[in-house]
């Protein structure tokens, strides 16, 4: 009885002591998820977690420009390409959807080795913000399918009346992206990957004779910094173990490093890469100028984001 | 002691009484789903419109004390890019998850069917800015209901909320609220 009156009171002097009303509602949410870990699709080269929302249409258009300097070339070179405006290295265009706020799909052209490339984006793990899970995962895969002509498919094919096969023309990306937004300004990510082409035409290290082959494995690393709510800082590199990469004077490892700008329903990305390719399925393995030489390209990105939803 | 115990007794079921008549009566809750905050800002490029229903607003008619809690990232845009780029650049909602409202109606006294004007004045507390403001709405009671309206309009830049100068022709300077709720008599779950 005792026990009784004493909750009683309290239970009374608890409503009356309520100067905050708010303390009735229980609109608290358990679990929080980061977002805007990244700002876009992709950073340079290398993907992001990020996916596009579900039901929103996404269009980009990438534009790789020639060599701004080549410690191979002269400087009276250079300058008549106005420092590589005048060269396209590489054009790609896609389309993203968001089939849910997850899973993306996307289709994509290229210049380089006019490559048609289909793929899909799957975050599985999602980073909240108590840091109980603390990393958000996402599986990209992609099919790249080459359009070149037989003539230019097979031009270092030496083998007379080789058999060609429609299978030749297909290659495969397959990445795990594990990224953190570590805090409100930095942002980074690993990006196993692993590459499968069908048909290489095979080459030798010059200098420890290793042949290259179908399969590489590859580690990404990439981050970003915000300099400002809407200009972020970024880098990205893929490191190639293959044993044919090693002291390989004619194959490099892909680094970019530039600037992302938010506008509204627009983000412009500005970066210098010394890979040529724009997509996976080619610079991951086909990089033959490095920054040592300084045989960097300046490159752009805009994306526009459609929403297809209905109201 | 047993004077004393009775006291108690008395004491408790007075005070038990008391806050029931003059407490939990009066005590108004949002029903469920009936809340909606829309926001509007019209600028010569683009119009933009969120909304949200996640909010419970509470009323107390002994006092006139009216509160509402507002979860930012529960706003939903048409376009969800632009939800993320207002919940990380504009509000922060990672820093301020909550805009809330802490005033007090100056009309406490309802007649069942008549809609009646009334002020609220007290603090929006959004983007870790605290400002005093005095918002106009409407309140009918109907069936023991008490039916909000009211609509107003907010300065972002009251709020350290800022707009880059290039997207000025695309978001207001002054963005319209809408409010509207039911409010239903508070029983203890």
């Amino acid at each position: 009885m005792k026990k009784y009156l004493i909750s009683c009171l309290v239970f009374v002097n608890f409503v009356y002591a309520q100067d905050d009303l708010l303390s009735l509602v229980d609109d608290r949410q358990e679990k929080q998820y980061v977002f805007a870990t990244w700002k876009a699709y992709r950073l340079g080269n290398a993907q992001t977690t990020e996916t596009v929302k579900k039901n929103h249409l996404e269009y980009r258009i990438l534009h790789r420009f020639g060599n701004v300097a080549d410690a191979n070339k002269t400087l009276n070179q250079i300058a008549h390409t106005a420092f590589g405006l005048d060269v396209a290295n590489d054009i790609r265009m896609s389309l993203e959807y968001g089939i849910t706020n997850d899973i993306t799909i996307a289709l994509g052209r290229s210049r380089v080795n006019e490559l048609v490339d289909l793929s899909a984006k799957w975050r599985f793990l999602k980073q909240t913000t108590d840091f109980k899970i603390p990393v958000s995962i996402a599986l990209f895969s992609s099919m790249g399918y080459t359009t070149l002509s037989p003539d230019r498919l097979y031009a270092n094919v030496a083998v007379k009346n080789f058999p060609t096969r429609e299978a030749h023309r297909i290659n495969y990306v397959t990445q795990v992206i594990i990224a953190s937004k570590v805090n409100s300004w930095l942002s980074l990510e690993l990006l196993p990957t692993w590459l499968h082409r069908n048909f290489i035409v095979q080459t030798f290290n010059p200098n420890t004779g290793r042949e290259d082959g179908n399969d590489y494995p590859i580690l990404g690393i990439a981050g970003r910094i915000k300099l400002s709510k809407r200009v972020t800082f970024f880098a990205d590199y893929f490191y190639n173990f293959h044993p044919y990469f090693k002291d390989n004077p004619n194959v490099f490892m892909p680094l970019s490093v530039g600037f992302e700008i938010e506008t509204g329903g627009h983000v412009f990305t500005l970066f210098f890469a010394n890979n040529s390719a724009i997509v996976e399925n080619n610079f991951l393995v086909s990089t033959t100028d490095t920054w040592s030489k300084a045989q960097i390209k300046f490159s752009f990105c805009i994306s526009r984001t459609f929403s297809l939803k209905k109201e | 002691m047993r004077k004393y115990k009775l006291g108690l007794k008395f004491f408790s079921l007075f005070l038990i009484c008391g806050n029931f008549l003059s407490n939990a009566q009066s005590i108004y809750i949002g029903k469920e789903k009936s809340t909606s905050i829309i926001f509007y800002s019209d600028a010569p490029l683009e119009k933009i419109e969120a909304k949200n229903t996640s909010a419970t607003p509470v009323f107390n008619l002994s006092t006139g004390d009216f509160q509402i809690r507002v979860q930012m990232q529960a706003f939903q845009f048409k376009n969800d890019l632009m939800k993320e780029h207002f919940n990380e650049n504009y509000v922060e909602s990672d820093k301020y998850p909550y805009c809330t409202f802490k005033g007090k109606c100056n009309v406490t006294n309802f007649e069942e069917g008549k809609e009646q004007d009334v002020i609220m004045t007290g603090t929006m507390y959004l983007h870790g800015v605290s400002k005093l403001i005095s918002v106009k709405g409407k309140i009918k009671k109907q069936n023991n209901e008490l039916i909000l309206f009211s609509e107003f309009f907010i300065r972002p830049a009251d709020y350290n909320i800022k707009i880059p100068t290039m997207l000025t022709k695309k978001i207001a300077e002054e963005i319209k609220v809408t409010f509207n709720s039911i409010l239903v008599p508070y029983t203890k779950k």
